[in-house]
């Protein structure tokens, strides 16, 4: 994945959730940003779901420039696969159903493949049994876990992951974890928020720390964590790593 | 109180305390307490009164009661349909970008919310009915039921669209459903369990503000009853079969949304 983001700014009232925010990176994996909380990593997320309109700026995903309009969005949302923090599964529908809406409705799947698509991802992660149950039925990571399943059945161009782990307990987290990290052994391409930080440095192939709104810096693990990152990064890392 | 007496009662009067389930012995014996208490009760007002029943002068005229109760019925459903469409759309219309459809909702909402149905019906009858030349009565009357319901449906509706969560409809938006798609596949299911029991309050209540267009000369069922109490002085059995009839169209409606209720459950 290619991703070129020039002079990204949205503000919500006066505060500057993006404030001129630039980021280019080549043939990367595994992007995880990392950063402190409000610092704009979930806004940057959003406007690359398509979810959000930057005020000003420009976004560009593989070399095809992201066009800001209701139509242009809607195909860009229909192709990019999200994950948020707080699951956002449909609590009416079954965790199988919650896979299969989107591959039926979305994707034109006839029922039968939807549900077969939707079963097999469901096996992946080690969900068959769960199929039929609602969401209040499964556990947080269950949850997610389903969340990922839905968004990885459409064949997504890539995934986005908003902190998916921070509403979880630490059993919880590592079911997550673990599925996230199959995900790039499958070569699947993904932004990921986090706050784990040494998961991070396991999965990343680039890391971009993102503070006020700007990007600080971005290149591999070693680089980030290592003596030669900028001092607002390793002032971070110093205050988050320390316990 | 003594410990079998405690065991005995809760036996055969009382759900289980965490679970709210209650075991068929205790369901009828409490349906029975309860239905013999009110009949009893009843019994007693009835002999202490000193009313004396006549059913022969009222039995009569059951074809005149039948023919207004299925006015009543035909009004009714017509306008329960009517009036959940047009309610659907003034909850759309209330949330629609286009400003003037809006403000268009807004105001049939609640200009009909805040003045008597009586005073409704004489001006969409005597005035709006007349005007564009609408004689049918029956059909007067459902047009006028729907556009009363319509804007309490509304309401109702509108409670339920936004009783669904902003991270829903921001889920539907990232999976990359239309606006369309999500009223269909997020919205409405979820909104529909809420509104359940509030839509069966605004139908029951329909069904017997139907009695009022007895006013523009309609022969539904009160109207019926009425003139049966006036042929036959029998006031208290005219309008004791009125309250039977309409039971009869309430009460399954109650149940039936009760049984939505269930099947719509899950937990949030």
């Amino acid at each position: 994945m290619k991703l070129s983001l020039t002079k990204l700014c949205r503000a919500f009232g006066s505060h500057r959730a993006l404030d001129g925010l630039s980021l280019e990176c080549e043939a990367t994996g595994s992007l995880v940003l990392i950063g402190p909380s409000g610092g704009g990593k979930s806004t940057l997320l959003r406007v690359l779901a398509g979810l959000e309109r930057p005020d000003s700026g420009t976004v560009e995903i593989n070399g095809k420039p992201l066009v800001f309009e209701e139509l242009p969005l809607l195909q860009h949302r229909r192709r990019t696969g999200v994950v948020f923090q707080g699951f956002n599964l449909f609590p009416h529908l079954s965790a199988l159903e919650n896979i299969t809406l989107p591959l039926t409705a979305v994707h034109g799947h006839p029922p039968e493949k939807a549900a077969a698509i939707g079963l097999d991802f469901l096996r992946r992660f080690q969900l068959e049994s769960h199929a039929a149950q609602k969401p209040a039925a499964l556990s947080g990571g269950q949850r997610q876990r389903v969340a990922i399943a839905r968004a990885l059945a459409i064949d997504p161009q890539f995934l986005l992951l908003d902190e998916p782990t921070s509403a979880l307990d630490p059993v919880m987290t590592a079911e997550v974890l673990e599925a996230i990290e199959a995900l790039r052994a499958q070569g699947r391409d993904f932004i990921l928020a986090t706050h784990e930080m040494g998961f991070a440095r396991r999965v990343a192939d680039q890391i971009a720390f993102i503070a006020e709104g700007r990007l600080v810096e971005i290149g591999p693990p070693e680089q980030l964590f290592g003596e030669s990152a900028a001092p607002q990064t390793r002032e971070f890392l110093a205050r988050v790593l320390r316990y | 109180m003594s410990r079998p007496a405690a065991s005995l009662l809760s036996r055969f009067f009382f759900a289980q305390p965490a679970t709210g389930a209650a075991s068929g012995a205790a369901r009828w014996c409490s349906a029975a307490l309860v239905g013999g208490v009110l009949v009893a009760c009843g019994w007693v007002l009835l002999r202490c009164s000193g009313l004396r029943w006549d059913w022969e002068a009222v039995g009569a005229y059951w074809q005149l009661f039948l023919s207004g109760w299925r006015t009543t019925v035909g009004v009714s459903l017509a306008a329960l349909l009517l009036s959940t469409l047009l309610g659907a759309g003034l909850a759309l219309a209330q949330r629609s970008d286009f400003l003037p459809l809006r403000y268009l909702a807004k105001c049939w909402i609640e200009l009909i919310r805040g003045t008597p149905l009586l005073v409704q019906i004489y001006v969409l009858f005597y005035i709006v009915a007349d005007a564009v030349q609408l004689e049918n009565r029956a059909l007067a009357g459902v047009l006028i039921l729907s556009v009363f319901s319509g804007a309490y449906l509304a309401e109702v509706f509108r409670a339920g669209i936004e009783s669904v969560g902003r991270s829903q409809l921001e889920s539907a938006l990232a999976i990359g459903l239309t606006r369309a798609q999500t009223y269909r596949h997020v919205i409405l299911p979820q909104a529909l369990r809420s509104v359940l029991p509030s839509l069966a309050g605004q139908f029951v209540s329909l069904i017997k503000d139907s009695s009022l267009l007895s006013v523009i000369g309609l022969n539904e069922f009160t109207q019926s009853a009425r003139n049966v109490a006036s042929y036959t002085y029998s006031n208290f059995e005219s309008y004791l079969l009125l309250a039977v009839g309409y039971l009869l169209l309430t009460l399954p409606i109650s149940i039936w949304t009760r049984r939505m209720e269930q099947r719509f459950r899950y937990e949030t």
